[in-house]
């Protein structure tokens, strides 16, 4: 388990320390079994709670291998030029219930507020791969999980459009800065200026989707993503659950 | 032709529909409408390929599926517009692709004036031209981070104060540039004001609000029902704002709430989008509390 040591603002968030494992959205737990809506974004619901965009929090907070923390959304006013927010104004929810980045992306917030605190190491997490490769395809596109060993993280090889990515990343120990800030300061596929960028963002959402929604910590990935590749990685994670190929490793080192 | 029914027979079962309605109208339990049925009819469509196609083919796919949705159902259908004195709760057809709406933007009017005389009949043409550019250049739709130059499904500008272009005057010396605009809940007289202003003070900007936003409040009982039934048949439960007032805006009250399938303005509306839809409208009208 790894939590913040202070509380800190990111952008259009808060994050408190937790002394629980796990990750809570506006009071909601950031769980497969709360995942409301995965096509082009993530919510989150839980009773009449939701949160909107929240892979744009939990891909950072992946990034850095941060698994103990509450998160509340701060926006305390309205930008109807995003759907997200004409979608609360609907139902009766504030602003605060959509977490996503002005700007589409990862929260760079985040990535900054979380290398000005120290993470706080806790019990040694489980680490968790597939027995055997969990194949997960829609109409546009396939995802597929290979099994992976205690601290190989998270290899990702994946394509978008015209471009392909590979990076490797561990969601309970944290990953090279450098190739964080390179992350979160790439913007989401619709807004991306060309497949590179939407590549490189698609690896936060990603870690969220897998990693930190779908429990993984070792796993080889490797797919052909669409532009609503959310229904993919989540699709993906579900049938590993479904299927029974969800694996307990040993734990991993302090 | 499919499972479309005929265009006909569409019309003459919303006049049944309706006509009985009112005979019942004090113990339906919801009270159903269309946007634009009021000025649709059968001669605006044809069936062509198992689906309506023309003008308005969209109103009347939506139209067919309310009458559907209400045989036999606890709900009244108002053909052609509504009646206004009804109680409600309302259940509004608007072209949502299939999306659940309780707002509505609403609509008002700007005006640019710019004075463009010269001493020659050239140099008052080009004045003119210049005011007319300037002022069509600080209308368009801006944002730092959205493409909402390029916006044609609405996904960004939905939510702005956006400003169509109705009409240019020169009356005496002056241009007078008039403009449709967007308004919603957002939108503040100063900020569109200063938008068409300009830089340099040379004009007179009036603004005005013909329709305000609407925002419904309908019963838990409605929205649940509509939620569910979307999740079922479309997979997805999704919130949007109708682009601009129609009937939805007329009726009183805050008990409304709008669904329905296609695109505004859409000249197609085909039979899967039918039978879409009336899965998604049974399922709304049924799922309601006893």
């Amino acid at each position: 388990m790894r939590t913040i040591a202070d509380p800190v603002e990111g952008e259009v968030v808060r994050l408190e320390p937790s002394d629980d494992d796990g990750i809570t959205i506006n009071g909601v737990a950031a769980t497969l079994e709360n995942v409301d809506k995965a096509d082009v974004r993530v919510d989150l619901a839980r009773a009449d709670r939701r949160s909107f965009v929240v892979e744009h929090v939990l891909g950072p907070l992946g990034l850095h291998g941060i698994t103990a923390v509450d998160v509340t959304g701060t926006v305390d006013s309205w930008s109807f030029d995003r759907p997200e927010h004409r979608f609360c104004y609907s139902v009766d929810l504030g602003p605060h219930h959509v977490v996503g980045h002005p700007a589409g992306l990862p929260n760079p917030g985040i990535h900054e507020a979380i290398e000005s605190t120290k993470p706080v190491a806790g019990d040694p997490a489980k680490r968790v791969t597939v027995s055997e490769p969990v194949r997960f395809e829609d109409d546009a596109g396939h995802l597929t999980l290979r099994p992976a060993d205690p601290g190989d993280g998270l290899q990702f090889d994946v394509t978008f459009g015209d471009a392909r990515k590979r990076l490797a990343v561990d969601p309970l120990e944290g990953t090279d800065t450098d190739a964080i800030a390179e992350i979160v300061t790439s913007t989401t596929p619709f807004l991306a200026p060309d497949d590179a960028e939407a590549a490189t963002h698609a690896i936060a959402d990603l870690v969220s989707d897998i990693g930190v929604l779908g429990g993984f910590s070792d796993l080889v990935v490797e797919g052909e993503l669409n532009d609503h590749y959310h229904s993919q990685t989540i699709g993906a994670a579900r049938k590993a659950r479904e299927v029974g190929a969800v694996a307990e490793l040993s734990p991993g080192p302090d | 032709m499919g499972t479309l029914p005929p265009p006909a027979e569409v019309v003459e079962a919303a006049r049944d529909a309706s006509e009985s309605g009112t005979r019942f109208a004090d113990s339906a339990t919801l009270d159903v409408a269309v946007a634009g049925a009021e000025s649709v009819d059968a001669g605006d469509v044809r069936c062509e390929d198992d689906a309506y196609v023309g003008p308005g083919a969209g109103t009347f796919g939506r139209l067919a599926i309310a009458t559907a949705a209400v045989d036999d159902r606890d709900a009244r259908l108002h053909y052609q517009a509504p009646d206004y004195t009804a109680s409600g709760p309302w259940l509004v057809f608007e072209p949502l692709a299939h999306r659940i709406a309780t707002v509505q933007v609403g609509r008002g009017t700007a005006t640019v004036a710019v004075d463009a005389a010269g001493r020659t009949a050239h140099r008052r043409i080009e004045r003119a031209r210049e005011a007319i550019d300037s002022v069509l250049s600080d209308a368009r739709p801006r944002h730092d981070h959205y493409p909402v130059h390029a916006d044609e499904d609405g996904v960004f500008v939905r939510g702005m104060t956006t400003f169509e272009l109705k009409g240019v005057e020169s009356p005496d010396d002056r241009i007078v540039v008039t403009f449709s605009v967007s308004v919603t809940p957002a939108t503040n007289r100063d900020a569109v004001e200063r938008a068409l202003a300009g830089g340099n003070g040379d004009r007179d900007v009036t603004f005005e609000v013909t329709r305000p936003p609407v925002r419904a409040a309908p019963g838990t009982g409605l929205r649940a029902a509509a939620e569910d039934a979307h999740q079922t048949v479309v997979g997805d439960a999704a919130y949007e704002w109708l682009p601009e007032p129609t009937v939805f805006s007329a009726i009183a009250g805050h008990d409304k709430l709008a669904i329905g399938p296609g695109a505004p303005g859409a000249e197609e509306f085909t039979a899967e989008q039918y039978e879409t839809g009336l899965r998604v409208a049974t399922g709304t009208i049924d799922g309601r509390p006893a």
